[in-house]
């Protein structure tokens, strides 16, 4: 499990683990289950229109390829469901008492995981646009470092993006007194 | 278009094995991503099961079309 490969430092407390809106994953599995029943819905359609004897006909010579076929093509949305599932699963935050870990899981054989470190935070921006966003209370995420531009790190879709705004600034602070600094204002 | 007039059954057979094949490819990277990066154990088996549910079936029916 990903839990006991991520080494935490010691007395290191996970906050929060954040993924993706569940609005996101549903609309892109709901999308690959409707393509994925289209062929089916398509011969029932065409067995269903009436003066089709043609079309039965053709079925009836048919009926095993054609059964084969739509079978393959199920299994190949089933299978493009599940992988839609798993790079929703697998792609999370995890905010802790001195870090955020953001682990993107762009394809089976691209996974990015990164470390901020909350002392080294500069800024936080959260983004929601949109009726459904607004509606549904997700957004994207924004938060700039002090190393390079590339640290930078941007998320999108995120829920409740203000509490996590909020739990990073709350832990920043709590980080930066911790190490005997000052605390850093945010917008 | 009628099939009937020649064999159908080894294309059949062949486009099974190749399937059954890219199945089990599929299936040992999905199983090495969720045992090596979920965050919950109940999550893994549900989505071994759900897969398996749905996926099971189909290659069922389709080894009954070709072999049977």
């Amino acid at each position: 499990m990903l839990y006991e490969k991520i080494e935490l430092e010691p007395d290191e407390q996970v906050l929060r683990t954040v993924r993706k809106h569940w609005f996101v994953i549903t609309v892109e599995m709901l999308s690959i289950i409707l393509v994925g029943l289209l062929p089916v819905v398509g011969c029932i359609v065409l067995l269903s229109l009436p003066f089709n004897l043609d079309v039965i006909t053709l079925f009836e010579q048919n009926m095993p390829i054609i059964v084969f076929l739509l079978s393959t093509w199920l299994l190949l949305s089933a299978m493009a469901t599940v992988m839609s599932w798993t790079h929703y699963f697998l792609d999370l935050w995890i905010i802790t008492d001195r870090r955020i870990i953001v682990i993107e899981q762009l394809s089976f054989f691209n996974r990015k995981v990164s470390n901020f470190r909350l002392e080294r935070m500069q800024d936080i921006k959260v983004t929601i646009s949109g009726i459904i966003p607004t509606l549904l209370n997700y957004g994207t995420i924004r938060a700039q470092t002090a190393s390079a531009a590339e640290s930078n790190f941007t998320s999108p879709a995120l829920p409740d993006p203000r509490g996590l705004q909020s739990l990073i600034q709350t832990a920043m602070d709590a980080r930066m007194k911790a190490i005997g600094d000052t605390p850093m204002t945010a917008d | 278009m009628d099939f009937s007039t020649f064999d159908i059954q080894p294309i059949l057979q062949l486009g099974f094995y190749l399937i059954v094949i890219g199945y089990a490819i599929f299936f040992a990277v999905l199983f090495y991503h969720w045992q090596s990066y979920s965050t919950s154990a109940a999550v893994t088996i549900q989505t071994y099961l759900a897969f398996a549910l749905t996926t099971l079936p189909l290659l069922a029916i389709m080894a009954a079309i070709a072999f049977l």
